[in-house]
C-alpha cells in the first residue's frame, strides 16, 4: 500500500508546485533544459554504444585468440602424425613436406618399416580442406598404420581403407591415395594408385607417370584396387605430390602445373632429396605467393644401392 | 523508508560524490563571476549541466553496481535536481539578503523577476520540469544500458 502511495504523493506534489509556479516559467528556459538533458542523454547513449562495440571487439578478439590457440594445438598434434624420421638402409631414401593451406592439413604422407623388412610409403589427399579434412586424415592415418603393420597387401589395405572411409562419411567424402610397398631384396615396388595425381618416376633420363588405375577411396562401398608392380633401379627418383602443388596459383588463373614441376625436377633430379624439395617449394612460393589455395604435400623417394647384409 | 530494496541512507551514500560535484560547480561559477571571468566561461560551469551529468553518472552507477532499478534512478534524479535547484535558490536568497550581485541573479537568468518570484520559480516549476526531464532521461538511459550492456546474472558459489 505504501509503495502505491509514493508515486501518488510525488505526482500530487509536482502538480501543486507546477500550479504555484504557473506564471514563472519562460519558454526559453524549457529549450535550454531540453538541450541540456537531451545532449547529455545523447552523449550517454553514444558512450554506451561505443562501450558495447569495445566489449564485442574484445570478446571476438578473445574468441579468435582461443581458436588460434586450439588450431595451433591441433597443428602440433597433426605434426606428430607425420613420420619424424625416415627408415634408412632399406634401398630407399625419403624427403617429405606438407604445407597446410588453413592451419591444419587434409593431406598426409607416411613411411613405415614393417617387421619383415619391407617398407611401406603412402601419400593421401582428403577431399576438402581445413578441420574436417584433418579429422578424416587422422582417422585414415590410424587405420592405415594398423593395416600396414598387420602385413596386408597394398590391395587389401586400400580396400579396407575404402570401406572405412565410406562408412564414416556415408560416401560423402573421398580420398585419393598412392600406397606402395617396397621389397628391398627384390627391389620390387608394389603399389596402388587410387585416383591420386600420378607420381613422377625419373629413371635413366626418362620420366614416367605411375597413373591411377583405381577409383578414389570412400566413393563406393565396394571398389577394386589394382596392384601394379615395378622394379626400381638404383638412382631412380619418385616424386609423389598432392594437387595443391600443381594447382598452386589457380585462384589467379595461373596454375603451377605438372609440366613446370616435371621440368624443375628433371633439372635438379641428381641433387640430394632435401635440396630438390627446397627448390620445388621455392619455385611454388615464387609462383603462387606465400599463401596456398590447397594443402601442398611432396614426398620424394630415391632408390639407392641396397646391401642385403643390412637386413 | 526504502526505495527498491535500498534505504535512503544507501541512496545518500551513492549520491554524496555527485552532490559534491554539483556543489563544486556551483561554487566555481560564483567564484569565477566574482573574479570577473568572462561570461562565456562562467556559462560553461552550469549547475543545470552538472545536475544533468550527475544523473547520467548515477544511472551508470546504479546499473553497473546492481544498485537497483527504475525506482532508484528516478529517486536519484529527483534528489540531484532538487539539490541543484536548492543551491541556486540559496545563491539568489544570499544576493537578496546581502544586497550583493552574483551570477544566479543576472538579468539573463532572472528575467526581471523579483527575488521572491525567482526563488519560487526554481523551487516550483523549474524543480518539477527538470526533475521530470531528468527522471525520463535516467529511465531511458537505464533501458538502453540494460539492452546494450546487459550484466550477467550473479553466480552462486557453492562448495
Amino acid at each position: 500500500m505504501r509503495g502505491k502511495l509514493q508515486p501518488v504523493v510525488v505526482f500530487l506534489g509536482a502538480g501543486i508546485l507546477l500550479y504555484l509556479g504557473r506564471h514563472l516559467l519562460r519558454e526559453s528556459e524549457l529549450v535550454t533544459w531540453g538541450l541540456t538533458f537531451g545532449g547529455t542523454t545523447a552523449a550517454g547513449l553514444l558512450g554506451m554504444a561505443l562501450y558495447r562495440v569495445q566489449l564485442e571487439l574484445r570478446a571476438s578478439r578473445q574468441e579468435l585468440a582461443m581458436k588460434q590457440a586450439e588450431l595451433n594445438f591441433a597443428l602440433q598434434v597433426q605434426r606428430a602424425l607425420f613420420p619424424r624420421e625416415f627408415p634408412a638402409d632399406r634401398g630407399l631414401e625419403f624427403s617429405g613436406v606438407c604445407v597446410p593451406a588453413r592451419g591444419i592439413s587434409g593431406d598426409y604422407y607416411d613411411v613405415l618399416l614393417l617387421p619383415d623388412g619391407r617398407l611401406v610409403f603412402a601419400i593421401v589427399d582428403i577431399s576438402g580442406k581445413g578441420i574436417s579434412a584433418a579429422i578424416l586424415m587422422s582417422s585414415l592415418q590410424a587405420v592405415l598404420r594398423i593395416l600396414a603393420g598387420a602385413g596386408h597387401s597394398p590391395g587389401e589395405v586400400c580396400s579396407k581403407l575404402n570401406l572405412h572411409l565410406n562408412q564414416i562419411t556415408d560416401g560423402g567424402r573421398f580420398a585419393t591415395i598412392f600406397y606402395a610397398e617396397w621389397n628391398p631384396a627384390a627391389r620390387l615396388l608394389r603399389y596402388v594408385n587410387a585416383g591420386h595425381n600420378a607420381p613422377l618416376l625419373f629413371e635413366e633420363g626418362a620420366v614416367l607417370q605411375l597413373a591411377p588405375c583405381s577409383p578414389p577411396l570412400g566413393l563406393f562401398l565396394e571398389s577394386e584396387f589394382r596392384v601394379s608392380e615395378r622394379v626400381l633401379k638404383p638412382g631412380s627418383v619418385m616424386a609423389l605430390y598432392s594437387d595443391g602443388l600443381t594447382e598452386a596459383g589457380i585462384d589467379h588463373d595461373r596454375e603451377f602445373g605438372e609440366s613446370r614441376l616435371t621440368a624443375l625436377l628433371t633439372e635438379h633430379v641428381c641433387k640430394p632429396l632435401a635440396e630438390i624439395q627446397h627448390h620445388v617449394l621455392d619455385s611454388v612460393h615464387q609462383w603462387a605467393g606465400l599463401e596456398f589455395e590447397d594443402d601442398l604435400t611432396l614426398l620424394l623417394v630415391r632408390a639407392t644401392e641396397f646391401q642385403k647384409e643390412a637386413l | 523508508m526504502k526505495i527498491g530494496e535500498h534505504s535512503l541512507s544507501d541512496h545518500l551514500q551513492l549520491l554524496t560524490p555527485l552532490f559534491g560535484l554539483i556543489t563544486a560547480v556551483w561554487s566555481l561559477r560564483m567564484v569565477l563571476q566574482l573574479a570577473g571571468a568572462p561570461m562565456q566561461l562562467v556559462r560553461v560551469f552550469s549547475v543545470g549541466l552538472a545536475g544533468s551529468v550527475s544523473v547520467l553518472v548515477v544511472t551508470f552507477l546504479i546499473h553497473f553496481k546492481r544498485f537497483g532499478s527504475y525506482a532508484n534512478v528516478v529517486a536519484a534524479a529527483f534528489a540531484l535536481v532538487g539539490y541543484a535547484q536548492l543551491l541556486i535558490a540559496l545563491a539568489i536568497a544570499f544576493a537578496a539578503i546581502t544586497h550583493t550581485h552574483n551570477v544566479f541573479v543576472a538579468a539573463e537568468f532572472s528575467f526581471r523577476m523579483t527575488f521572491t518570484q525567482h526563488i519560487a520559480s526554481h523551487l516550483t516549476v523549474i524543480l518539477v520540469f527538470q526533475s521530470l526531464m531528468a527522471a525520463g532521461m535516467a529511465c531511458l538511459l537505464l533501458l538502453m544500458l540494460r539492452w546494450l550492456v546487459p550484466l550477467t546474472p550473479k553466480q552462486d558459489i557453492r562448495a
